[in-house]
C-alpha cells in the first residue's frame, strides 16, 4: 500500500509534464489534468478502505532516505482523516476543472500551477514528518502565488504583495520551528513524535509561538482575513477562487496534525486569545458577508466563517472529533467549490445576456436546482452528513465554552441567512425585470452534478458510503 | 623539473592562452575561432588538472588535494557555460572576443593558484591579479564610457585593496620571516593578542572582503556591474566568487585559526551587514543586473555567516549553499541570456514587461532558479537555506537566524518585482528568438538542480569528505 | 405499523414525483392518491387495532452517542399522526379535483413526503431526528411555495428558528450527554443558562408559528396560490412548531418564565390576529390571520392540557382545515378577488353551490365550536372561550361581509334578505345546539349567546367594518416588516462600517501604509547612500573602522 503513495505524490508530476509538452491553444492539456485528479481520486479510494477498516492500526507509511548523515528522511502516510481531505480537495479541483470555460481550459499556464499545487497539497496532506511537513507547506506559495496574479484579476498591487509576504512569512516561522525542532532531536521528527522531543522551556514557546502563527497566516483570521477577502472577490476564475479557498485548509490541518499532539502549558494560555479572535472574526466576517450584494463575496465570508469554525474546533475540541471534523470539512470543500463554480457560470450567463445577475435562476432551470441543493447543503440542513457532524462539533463546543458557542452560532447564523436570501434574491423572477434568453448549463455538466449531489446526500446516512471495505 | 612541468602543465597552458589571446594578432570577426580555441583550451587544461589533481602545481607554494580539486572543477565547469553561452552574442554584435576569453583564462589561472596556494605571497598575487583583471572585464565592458567614474571609484579601489594586501604581506614576511601558511600560522598562534597583528591580519583579508562583494566594501561591485553587458556581469557572478572563495576558506583554515577569536566577530558584523544591505538593495533597483548583484552580497553574507568557524561542519553547509547558490545563479544568468532584444542583452526591470507570454519556458525556468535562489522548497535552493540556517540553529544563533528570515522576506519583495514584470504587465518589447544553446543550458541546469533536490547526498555527504581533506 | 406507512408513503411519494407528460401526470396523480387514501386506510386501521411496534437502526455512531433511527408505534403516536394523514390526504384530494397544479402528481408527492417528514418528526426518539425531520419540512415548504419571492420572508425566519433550536439541542446535548428526548429531564436538573435555553427555544417555535413579532413570515404567503397557503399553514413549519412544543415541553419548563412568556405570546397573537383579520382587506391576509388565531387557540389549549395531546385537537385542526377549505370555495366562486372589497362587491352567482359551501363552513364551525367547548369544559379557562368567541365573530364578519356587505349587483334584494335569514337560522340552530349538549356552564351560555349576538350583528349589515378597508394607511402599513427591514438595515450598515474601519481604514490606509511609508523612505536613503561616492565612501569607512574595532573589542573581553 505505500506504493500507492509513491504513485499519489508522482502522478501529479507527470501529469505537469504531460501539460508541460501539450500543444498551445489546445484541450488536451485541459484532459490530460482532469485525467490526473481522476487517477488520484481512483488511488485515493484505493487507500481509503484499509484506513477506514483498522482505523485503530496506525498506517504504514512510506520513507524515502532524503538525506541521511543529517538525518532526514521524509516520511509519507496517509490516515482516514488526511485521505478524507485529499478526496475533498480532488473534487474540488476537478470541480473547478469542469468550471472553466472553454478559454480558460486551454491555458497551459494555469493547468500547469494547478497540478503544481495539486502535488504540493497532496505532499503536505500525507507529510508525517517535520520537514516534509514544512517542504510542501511552503512549496504552495509560489504556484498559490503565481495563480493568484495572472488569473486573478486582482489590480490592487500591495494586496498582491501582502499576500505573498503572508504565504512566505508563513513559511519562514514554520521554518524557524522546523529548525529548532531539528536542532533539539539532532534530526528530522516524525509529526507523531514531536511530543517526545526535549525542547527546553523558552526555545518551545518559540517554537509553538511561529508554528501557530505560520498555520494562523494562512487562515482567514483576523487581520490575516482581509488579504483573502480581496485576493477571493477579486477572482472571476473558477478553480483559482477555489485553490485559494484551499490555502486555508492547509492552516488547519497544520492545528489538526500539530495541536492535538503536544502543547506545552506556556502555549495553552494563549487558546482564550485564540477563540476570542477565532470568534469576533466570525461574527465579524458574518457581518461583512451580510453587507455584501453579490453572492460570491457572501460565499467567502462564509467559507470564513466555517473555517474558523473548524480551527475552534481543533484548538478547543480533543482528538476524538477529529472524524467529525473530516467528515464536515469533506462536505463543506466540496459544496464551496460547487457554489462556487455554479455562481460564476450564472455571472458569465448573465454576463452573455446582458442582464441583471439577480434572478438569473429563473432563467436557468438545471442550474437552479443544483444551485438550491448545495446552498441549502451550505447552510446545514440535514442533507448532508455536514449536518449531523456540525451537531456533534458545536454541542462539543458548548460544552468547553458556552458564551464562545453562542458567538460561534450567531455567526453561522448570520451568514447562513446571509447565503439563503442571496439565493432567493437569484432565483427571484421579478428582480431580472424583461424576459431574456439565457443558456442553461448543459445535460453533461448538470449530470456531473447530480452525481456530486448524490455522493453528498448519501453521506447523510454514512459518511464514508462510497470506501468499499 | 619534468615532473614539475607535467604537473604544472594545466596552468601553462592556460597562460599558452592567455598569451595567445591577449597579445596575439586577431582579425575582428574571428570570434568563433576565439571560442573554439578559448574552448579547446580549457577542456585540455581541465583533464590535466583532473588528472593531476593530487599534485602541487608549484612545488612548494601550492597543494594538491581535493578540496582544490572541487573549487578547480567549478571553475573550469563555469567558465565553459560561460563561453558557451557568451558565444553568439559576440559573432552577433560584432565584438571582439578575444580579451574576454584572455580574462576568463586569467581568473581561471589566478583563480586556481588562490585556491591550492599555501605561500601569502603568492596568495596575494592572485589576488592582485584577480582584482586587476576583474577592472579590465569592467574596463572592456564599458565601450560608451558611461560609467566612467565609477570604474575609476572602483580602481582606486583595487589600488588600495592591492596595497592592503602588500602591505600585509610585507609586515607578515618581515616579522615572521616565512610567507609559508604553516609558519605564518605558528607566528599567530605566538602573537595573536597582538593589535598589530590584528590590523595586518584585517589588511589580509579586506581584499578578499572586497573581491567577494561583501558590505561594507560591495560599493564597487554592485554601482558598476549594474552598466555592464550579461557575459561579464555572469563571469563577476560566478567566476571570481568561487575562486575567492577557494582561497579565502583556504587562508582561513590554514592560516588564520590562532586569531578566529577576533574573527569571528568581525565576520559575523560583516555577513549581517551584507545580507542586511543586499536584501535591502535588492527591493529598490529598476536594473536586473543591480538587483542580482545586490542578492550577491546578501548570498555572500550568508555563505560568511556560515563559515565563519571555519570548521569542518561551517565548511559543508557554507559549501552546499554556496553550491546551490551559484547553480541557481547560473540559472538565472541562462534565462537573461535567453532574453534578447534586437540581439542586445537586457538589463531594465522595464524591458522585462510581459516576457512570460512570448518567452514561457525560459520565464519559467527564471521564476524557478529565483525561487530556488530564495530557498523555497522543494527546489534545490531550500537545501542550501537549510544548511545555512541549521548551521545557526546548531549555536543557537537564534537571533541571526531570525534576522536572516527576515532578511529573506524583503528578498522576497525584490523578487516578487521581477516576478511581477515578467508575469502580470502587458508584453511590449519583441524579444528575439532564443536559440537552442540556451535551453539546452538552462535544461541541464535544472536537471541538476533536481538531481540535487531528489539525492541531495552527492552534495552533502560526498563532496563533504572532499573538502574535509583540507583539514588532514 | 407507522415505519411500514412511512415506508409506503416514501414509495407512493418516489413513484408520485417521476417527471412524465400532461395526460400521463393526471393517472400518476389519480394513482398516487388512491395508493394514499389506501394507505390511510390501513393506517387508521391500525390505529383501530392500536398495533405497537417500534422500528430502529443505528445510523450513525460518534463520541459514544449512537444515533438510532426510530419509527415508534403506539397509541399516542397515531393520534397524532392522525390528523396530519388525514389533512394531507385532504389536501391531496383538493389538488386533485381542483387543478391548482399544473403538474398534480409532482405536487402530491411533495404533500406525501411531506407527511412522511412529519410522521418522522412525530416519531423520534431523538434530537438528530428530529430536528432532520423539521429541517426536511421546511425544505419541503419551499417546494410546496414555489414562489421564491414570496416566501422569502417565511423561509429565512423559519431557518432563523431552526437554526435556534439547532443550537438549543446542542447546548443540551453538550449538558446531558445523550441525544435521547427523554433525556431532557436530566437536563432539568443540569441546566446551563435554563431561561436562555428555554426562552431560546420557545422563541424559535413561536417564530416557527407565525407568533407576534415573527407574524411577518406567514403574512408573506397571502402572495401564493390560496392551495399552497393554506396547506402550508397546516401541514408545514406552524404543525412542525406545534409537535415540537409538545415533544420539548419538559424542556420549555426549566425556566420560571415559561408559562408567562407562552401566555403572554398567545394572547398579544390572538389579538393581534383578530385585529387583522378585521382591518384586513386582502381575503387572503384574512385567512392567515384567522389561521394564526387558530394556532394561538391551539397553543393555549395545549398549555391547558399540559402539552398532552388529545382527540379534540385533531378534530379541531381538521375542522379548521375544512372550514379554511370551504371558505377557499367561496373565494374560487367570486372570480378569486384578492380584497375584501372586490368580493363585497362582486354578484354572486352559483348560488346551490354557494349555499351548499355555507353549509360546510357552518358544520365546520359547528364541530370546532363543540370541540372547544368541549375541551373548556375540561380546563375551565375563560380566555379560550374568549378566543373562541372572537374566533367566531372573526369567521362570521368575514362570512357576512362576503355574502351581504357591499352593494351587490344583480342579486334582487328580496331573495338576498331570503338567503340571510336561512342563515341567520342555521345560526341559531348551531347555537341552541351548543348548549344543549355543552354542560349548563355560564360561561358556555355566555360564549354561545355573544357568538349568536355577534352573528345576528354582522349579518345584519354590520357595514362600519368594512369601512376600515378604505383606510390606504392601515393597509399599507407593515410594523412587523419595518422592524425587521431595521434589524437588517443596522447589521448591514454595522458590516460595512466595521469593514471599512476596521479592514479598510485601520489595516490597509494605516498598517499597511505606515510599512509602505517606512520602506520608501529606507530605500530613499539607501540610495543617497550609494549615489554620492564621498558620503558612500565615508560611511564606508566609518562602518569599517567600528566594525573593526568592534570585533576586536568583543574578542579581547573573551580572551
Amino acid at each position: 500500500m505505500t506504493e500507492l503513495l509513491l504513485i499519489l505524490l508522482i502522478i501529479p508530476l507527470l501529469g505537469n509534464m504531460f501539460v508541460l509538452f501539450a500543444k498551445k491553444n489546445d484541450t488536451n492539456a485541459f484532459y490530460v489534468a482532469i485525467f490526473t485528479i481522476a487517477a488520484n481520486i481512483a488511488v485515493v479510494l484505493r487507500l481509503l478502505p484499509p484506513t477506514v477498516v483498522n482505523s485503530a492500526i496506525p498506517p504504514e507509511n512510506y520513507t524515502y532516505h532524503w538525506l541521511s548523515n543529517a538525518g532526514i528522511d521524509l516520511v509519507f502516510g496517509a490516515d482516514t482523516f488526511s485521505l478524507l481531505l485529499l478526496l475533498s480537495v480532488y473534487l474540488s479541483l476537478l470541480i473547478g476543472m469542469i468550471g472553466l470555460l472553454a478559454s480558460q481550459r486551454k491555458s497551459k499556464a494555469l493547468l500547469l500551477l494547478t497540478l503544481y499545487f495539486m502535488w504540493n497539497i497532496t505532499g503536505f496532506l500525507t507529510a508525517r514528518d517535520m520537514f516534509s511537513f514544512y517542504i510542501f507547506f511552503a512549496g504552495m506559495v509560489l504556484p498559490l502565488f503565481m495563480l493568484v496574479e495572472m488569473f486573478g484579476s486582482v489590480h490592487k498591487t500591495s494586496v498582491l504583495y501582502v499576500f505573498f509576504s503572508l504565504g512566505l512569512v508563513g513559511a519562514l516561522l514554520l521554518l524557524t520551528a522546523t529548525l529548532i525542532i531539528y536542532r533539539f532531536n539532532h534530526g528530522n521528527v516524525e509529526l507523531s513524535e514531536i511530543a517526545l522531543v526535549s525542547i527546553p522551556k523558552y526555545a518551545a514557546m518559540v517554537v509553538w509561538i511561529s508554528i501557530c502563527l505560520a498555520f494562523l497566516s494562512r487562515i482567514p483570521i483576523w487581520p490575516f482575513h482581509h488579504w483573502f477577502a480581496v485576493i477571493n472577490t477579486g477572482t472571476k476564475n473558477p478553480l483559482v477562487y477555489i485553490v485559494v479557498n484551499l490555502i486555508p485548509l492547509t492552516g488547519l490541518y497544520g492545528f489538526m496534525r500539530f495541536w492535538q499532539l503536544t502543547v506545552p502549558e506556556s502555549v495553552v494560555t494563549f487558546l482564550p486569545i485564540i477563540t476570542a479572535f477565532g470568534v469576533i472574526t466570525m461574527l465579524f466576517a458574518a457581518l461583512i458577508g451580510i453587507s455584501f450584494k453579490d453572492f460570491l463575496p457572501k460565499l467567502f465570508s462564509y467559507s470564513a466563517v466555517y473555517y474558523l469554525l473548524f480551527l475552534l474546533c481543533t484548538v478547543l475540541l480533543d482528538a476524538q472529533y477529529e472524524k467529525n471534523i473530516a467528515f464536515s470539512l469533506f462536505i463543506f470543500l466540496i459544496v464551496n467549490a460547487t457554489l462556487t463554480v455554479l455562481d460564476l457560470w450564472s455571472e458569465n450567463a448573465c454576463a452573455e445576456s446582458r442582464c441583471d445577475y439577480r434572478g438569473i435562476l429563473a432563467y436557468m432551470p438545471r442550474l437552479s436546482k443544483i444551485f438550491t441543493f448545495f446552498v441549502l447543503v451550505a447552510v446545514g440542513l440535514p442533507i448532508s452528513s455536514m449536518f449531523w457532524n456540525n451537531f456533534v462539533l458545536i454541542s462539543a463546543l458548548f460544552k468547553i465554552n458556552f458564551v464562545a458557542g453562542i458567538g460561534i452560532m450567531s455567526a453561522i447564523t448570520l451568514i447562513c441567512m446571509s447565503v439563503m436570501y442571496e439565493l432567493f434574491i437569484m432565483r427571484n423572477l421579478k428582480t431580472i425585470g424583461s424576459a431574456v434568453a439565457v443558456e442553461d448549463i448543459s445535460e453533461r455538466q448538470s449530470a456531473f452534478f447530480m452525481a456530486i449531489i448524490v455522493l453528498l446526500f448519501l453521506s447523510f446516512f454514512d459518511p464514508l458510503w462510497f470506501v468499499l471495505s | 623539473m619534468i615532473e614539475s612541468l607535467i604537473y604544472f602543465s594545466p596552468y601553462l597552458i592556460m597562460l599558452i592562452a592567455i598569451l595567445i589571446l591577449m597579445f596575439g594578432e586577431h582579425e575582428e570577426d574571428e570570434h568563433y575561432r576565439c571560442f573554439r580555441f578559448s574552448r579547446i583550451m580549457l577542456l585540455t587544461s581541465l583533464v590535466l588538472a583532473v588528472i593531476f589533481y593530487n599534485k602541487p602545481p608549484i612545488l612548494g607554494f601550492s597543494i594538491g588535494n581535493r578540496y582544490t580539486l572541487i573549487f578547480e572543477c567549478m571553475l573550469y565547469s563555469g567558465s565553459l557555460i560561460l563561453l558557451y553561452l557568451s558565444r553568439k552574442w559576440f559573432a552577433a554584435m560584432h565584438r571582439p572576443a578575444y580579451l574576454f576569453c584572455g580574462s576568463l583564462f586569467i581568473t581561471l589561472l589566478f583563480g586556481n593558484l588562490l585556491v591550492a596556494s599555501i605561500d601569502l605571497r603568492l596568495s596575494s598575487a592572485c589576488a592582485i591579479m584577480l582584482m586587476f583583471n576583474n577592472y579590465l572585464m569592467l574596463r572592456y565592458s564599458d565601450v560608451q564610457k558611461e560609467s566612467n567614474t565609477r570604474t575609476r571609484i572602483y580602481f582606486a579601489l583595487i589600488l588600495g585593496g592591492t596595497f592592503l594586501l602588500l602591505g600585509a604581506t610585507l609586515y607578515i614576511w618581515q616579522m615572521c620571516g616565512m610567507t609559508d601558511y604553516e609558519k605564518i600560522r605558528l607566528y599567530l598562534e605566538f602573537e595573536k593578542d597582538d593589535t598589530h597583528t590584528y590590523i595586518t591580519i584585517i589588511m589580509l583579508i579586506l581584499p578578499f572582503l572586497f573581491l567577494l562583494g561583501l558590505a561594507p566594501l560591495h560599493f564597487g561591485q554592485t554601482e558598476t556591474l549594474s552598466k555592464t553587458f550579461l557575459p561579464v556581469f555572469t563571469y563577476f557572478m560566478l567566476l571570481p566568487t568561487i575562486a575567492v572563495w577557494g582561497g579565502f576558506i583556504h587562508l582561513n583554515i590554514s592560516v588564520l585559526p590562532p586569531i578566529a577569536a577576533y574573527l569571528q566577530t568581525f565576520y559575523v558584523s560583516i555577513a549581517l551587514l551584507s545580507v542586511g544591505v543586499g536584501a535591502i538593495g535588492a527591493c529598490g533597483g529598476q536594473n536586473v543586473y543591480k538587483i542580482f548583484s545586490y542578492f550577491a552580497v546578501y548570498g555572500s553574507g550568508i555563505i560568511l555567516l556560515t563559515l565563519r568557524r571555519f570548521t569542518p561542519n561551517a565548511l559543508n553547509s557554507g559549501f552546499v549553499y554556496m553550491f546551490v547558490y551559484l547553480l541557481a545563479i547560473l540559472g538565472i544568468c541562462s534565462c537573461l541570456f535567453g532574453l534578447k532584444k534586437k540581439g542586445e542583452y537586457l538589463f531594465m526591470l522595464t524591458e522585462f514587461e510581459g516576457a512570460a507570454q512570448k518567452r514561457p519556458y525560459i520565464t519559467a525556468m527564471m521564476l524557478v532558479f529565483m525561487f530556488s535562489l530564495l530557498g523555497m522548497p522543494p527546489l534545490s535552493g531550500f537545501l542550501g537555506l537549510f544548511s545555512a540556517l541549521n548551521y545557526q540553529a546548531l549555536h543557537h544563533h537564534f537571533y541571526q537566524l531570525i534576522y536572516l528570515l527576515i532578511m529573506m522576506l524583503v528578498v522576497g519583495y525584490a523578487f516578487l518585482q521581477i516576478m511581477r514584470t515578467l508575469y502580470f504587465i502587458e508584453h511590449k518589447t519583441a524579444f528575439d528568438r532564443a536559440d537552442s544553446g540556451i535551453y539546452t543550458a538552462i535544461f541541464l541546469n535544472a536537471i541538476l538542480m533536481l538531481i540535487i533536490v531528489l539525492k541531495p547526498q552527492f552534495l552533502a555527504e560526498n563532496i563533504y569528505q572532499m573538502l574535509e581533506s583540507m583539514f588532514q | 405499523m407507522i415505519a411500514y406507512t412511512v415506508l409506503l408513503l416514501f414509495i407512493i411519494g418516489a413513484f408520485s414525483s417521476i417527471k412524465v407528460g400532461v395526460k400521463a401526470d393526471k393517472v400518476l396523480a389519480y394513482s398516487a392518491f388512491a395508493s394514499l387514501f389506501f394507505v390511510f386506510i390501513q393506517f387508521f386501521q391500525a390505529m383501530q387495532i392500536g398495533v405497537t411496534h417500534t422500528f430502529s437502526f443505528l445510523w450513525n455512531a460518534s463520541q459514544g452517542q449512537d444515533l438510532t433511527f426510530e419509527i415508534i408505534s403506539n397509541p399516542y403516536n397515531y393520534m397524532l399522526v392522525f390528523p396530519c394523514f388525514v389533512i394531507t390526504v385532504l389536501a391531496a384530494l383538493h389538488n386533485l379535483l381542483f387543478r391548482y397544479e399544473e403538474r398534480r402528481a409532482t405536487y402530491t408527492a411533495v404533500l406525501i413526503f411531506n407527511l412522511t417528514s412529519l410522521i418522522l418528526l412525530l416519531t423520534s426518539n431523538n434530537f438528530v431526528q428530529l430536528i432532520s425531520a423539521l429541517f426536511v419540512t421546511d425544505i419541503l415548504a419551499m417546494f410546496m411555495l414555489k414562489n421564491s419571492d414570496s416566501c422569502r420572508r417565511y423561509c429565512m425566519l423559519n431557518m432563523l428558528a431552526d437554526m435556534v433550536l439547532f443550537m438549543v439541542l446542542a447546548i443540551i446535548n453538550a449538558r446531558v450527554d445523550s441525544l435521547e428526548i427523554h433525556q431532557i429531564l436530566l437536563y432539568q436538573k443540569t441546566a446551563l443558562y435554563p431561561d436562555f435555553t428555554s426562552l431560546a427555544g420557545l422563541t424559535a417555535i413561536f417564530a416557527k408559528l407565525g407568533f407576534f413579532l415573527f407574524q411577518i413570515g406567514i403574512i408573506g404567503l397571502q402572495n401564493v396560490r390560496f392551495h399552497r397557503m393554506q396547506n402550508v399553514l397546516f401541514l408545514s413549519s406552524p404543525l412542525a412548531a406545534l409537535i415540537l412544543l409538545i415533544k420539548f415541553n419538559a424542556l420549555w419548563r426549566v425556566s420560571d418564565y415559561f408559562t408567562t412568556y407562552l401566555d403572554i405570546i398567545s394572547v398579544i397573537t390572538g389579538i393581534w390576529a383578530f385585529w387583522g383579520s378585521i382591518y384586513n382587506n386582502q381575503f387572503k391576509a384574512k385567512i392567515i390571520y384567522l389561521t394564526l388565531m387558530f394556532w394561538s387557540l391551539m397553543v393555549s389549549l395545549l398549555r391547558c392540557y399540559g402539552f398532552a395531546w388529545i382527540p379534540e385537537f385533531s378534530h379541531l385542526m381538521i375542522a379548521m382545515y375544512v372550514l379554511i377549505s370551504a371558505l377557499y370555495l367561496l373565494y374560487f366562486y367570486n372570480n378569486r378577488c384578492r380584497t375584501m372589497t372586490q368580493l363585497m362587491r362582486l354578484k354572486l352567482t352559483h348560488k346551490k353551490r354557494l349555499v351548499s359551501t355555507l353549509g360546510v363552513i357552518i358544520l365546520a364551525i359547528v364541530a370546532a365550536a363543540q370541540t372547544l367547548f368541549v375541551m373548556y369544559n375540561n380546563v375551565n379557562r375563560a380566555y379560550i372561550l374568549g378566543f373562541s368567541c372572537l374566533f367566531l365573530i372573526t369567521v362570521s364578519i368575514t362570512l357576512g361581509q362576503i355574502c351581504f356587505g357591499g352593494s351587490k349587483r344583480n342579486i334582487g334584494s328580496q331573495h338576498n334578505i331570503r338567503f340571510k335569514w336561512s342563515i341567520l337560522l342555521e345560526l341559531t340552530v348551531l347555537c341552541i345546539w351548543l348548549l344543549l349538549i355543552s354542560s349548563p356552564n355560564p360561561y358556555v351560555i355566555f360564549g354561545a349567546l355573544s357568538a349568536l349576538v355577534g352573528g345576528i350583528i354582522v349579518f345584519l349589515q354590520f357595514g362600519k367594518i368594512s369601512s376600515l378597508y378604505t383606510i390606504s394607511k392601515l393597509q399599507e402599513y407593515d410594523f412587523c416588516g419595518n422592524f425587521y427591514l431595521t434589524i437588517v438595515r443596522i447589521l448591514r450598515l454595522s458590516g460595512r462600517i466595521f469593514g471599512l474601519l476596521i479592514d479598510h481604514v485601520f489595516l490597509e490606509r494605516i498598517v499597511l501604509g505606515f510599512a509602505q511609508n517606512i520602506s520608501v523612505s529606507g530605500l530613499r536613503a539607501f540610495r543617497r547612500l550609494h549615489s554620492s561616492p564621498l558620503i558612500g565612501g565615508t560611511v564606508v569607512l566609518f562602518i569599517l573602522g567600528i566594525l573593526i574595532w568592534f570585533s576586536y573589542q568583543s574578542a579581547g573581553d573573551n580572551l
